[in-house]
């Protein structure tokens, strides 16, 4: 039968029965003739094969594209896993970071005793303290300047207080503390301004008199005079 | 409790085989993902573990998943009890499997497989009938051109109507029913001559 042509009438009333499309009684009909014909039987075989192969075509397209899905979502799920596992690493990393900081933290802390030292300290404010002048007041004004390292204006304000004036003990005392370099015997530049400070003579003062012209006193010293306030 | 849990299973995988059937017949897309998502990576894993590429699971998965497709169409697997989908698409491509590595192994002289193996696939005669016939089937689609394999696959395939097609394609509903025809024609006098070839070639 494959040699002789199928007319479009008999194909299509073949492909009707094979798709379910014909009537119940359309379909009776047809499995009769079926029965009586064995070439239509050949010819429904073949059709049915062949619509079969043409579902196949489709079927493996449906299927090549499922495995693509497939494999993307397998790649993707990949990589999602690589980059959980990847996270995994930072609340340790983290945890170690803050032990690291938290260890630093408590080497460089100060001691405690330093810490109550820091904590409760109160600068001395520099208040007069009881010496051998308690009752001058205008001394111990000088104190306080000189306590709080104003060392100038204690030398002028104690200028002013008998505690300085000629004869008296503490004048070359004071005059000592106040003047840094002199106090310490080097003599170099001396750098208080209140004029008239050194215009005094004291007891072992001629050293303090040569530097009073300011600049590089040391050098109108005389031998020895620098000793008297070694 | 354990008689009334064991039921309810047993019902929910008869109810899922079901609508895996269902879907194969109609050839519906998120079914056959969902069947491949399931049950390619058991398959992967056996052909890696016996000396396969990923390439040879994907082609044996995708034979045993045709093999399933068309027997499921064909009314050859139902979804009574008893029937594992998965097991069976295992056991398919698993069989597929050995069979290629033991003709690989038999070209090159060597046993590669126990003799448990060779039993397993000898037993599956039936499948390998299936895969004759749908290497045939797909010779058939083979001869099939492009212009014909754009009208026959939206018809028989994605079963759309003749207006449909028509008006998809530009052109009028007469014009598709005459291509469709002509194309099933063309089919019909190959199918013809390769079978008249093939008896030549038959005989003595």
């Amino acid at each position: 039968m494959n040699g002789n042509e199928l007319s479009h009438e008999r194909f299509e009333r073949i492909e009707a029965y094979l798709l379910g499309t014909l009537s119940p009684e359309d379909r009776t009909r047809f499995e009769a003739e079926l029965e009586a014909d064995e070439q239509l039987r050949e010819e429904v075989s073949l059709q049915r094969e062949h619509i079969r192969a043409i579902q196949l075509g489709g079927f493996t397209r449906t299927l090549e594209q499922a495995a693509q899905r497939h494999s993307e979502n397998d790649e993707s799920g990949r990589v999602l896993s690589l980059a959980r596992s990847g996270r995994n690493w930072v609340p340790w990393a983290a945890a170690i970071a803050a032990l690291v900081a938290v260890a630093i933290w408590a080497l460089v802390r100060p001691p405690l005793n330093e810490r109550v030292y820091a904590e409760f300290h109160v600068p001395d404010p520099g208040l007069p303290v009881p010496m051998g002048a308690a009752e001058d007041h205008a001394f111990h004004d000088a104190m306080v300047a000189y306590k709080l390292g104003d060392h100038a204006e204690a030398l002028m304000k104690w200028e002013g207080t008998p505690a300085y004036g000629p004869g008296q003990r503490y004048a070359a005392l004071f005059h000592r503390l106040c003047h840094p370099r002199v106090r310490k015997g080097r003599g170099s530049t001396v750098a208080l301004h209140a004029p008239g400070i050194f215009s005094r003579t004291f007891p072992g003062q001629g050293a303090v008199d040569a530097l009073h012209g300011g600049g590089e006193g040391r050098a109108n010293l005389a031998p020895g005079q620098s000793r008297s306030f070694g | 409790m354990t008689g009334p849990t064991h039921l309810v299973d047993r019902n929910l995988t008869s109810a899922t085989t079901s609508r895996w059937l269902e879907g194969l017949c109609r050839s519906d897309a998120a079914v056959v993902q969902e069947l491949y998502d399931l049950h390619f990576p058991g398959v992967r894993h056996f052909v890696l573990q016996n000396s396969g590429t990923l390439s040879d699971a994907k082609d044996v998965f995708q034979e045993a998943m045709t093999v399933l497709w068309l027997n499921a169409r064909e009314g050859r697997v139902s979804a009574g009890e008893g029937n594992d989908l998965g097991g069976y698409l295992f056991r398919v491509a698993r069989n597929k499997w050995l069979d290629t590595v033991r003709s690989a192994a038999h070209r090159n002289g060597q046993q590669a497989m126990d003799s448990e193996q060779v039993a397993a696939t000898i037993a599956d005669t039936n499948d390998r009938e299936i895969e004759d016939r749908i290497a045939g089937l797909r010779s058939i689609y083979a001869r099939l051109d492009e212009r014909c394999r754009l009208v026959l696959d939206r018809f028989y395939f994605e079963e759309r109507d003749l207006a449909a097609i028509a008006s998809e394609l530009g052109v009028d509903e007469g014009s598709i029913r005459t291509i469709k025809y002509r194309c099933m024609m063309k089919l019909r006098r190959m199918g013809g001559q390769v079978a008249e070839r093939e008896a030549r070639n038959e005989r003595p």
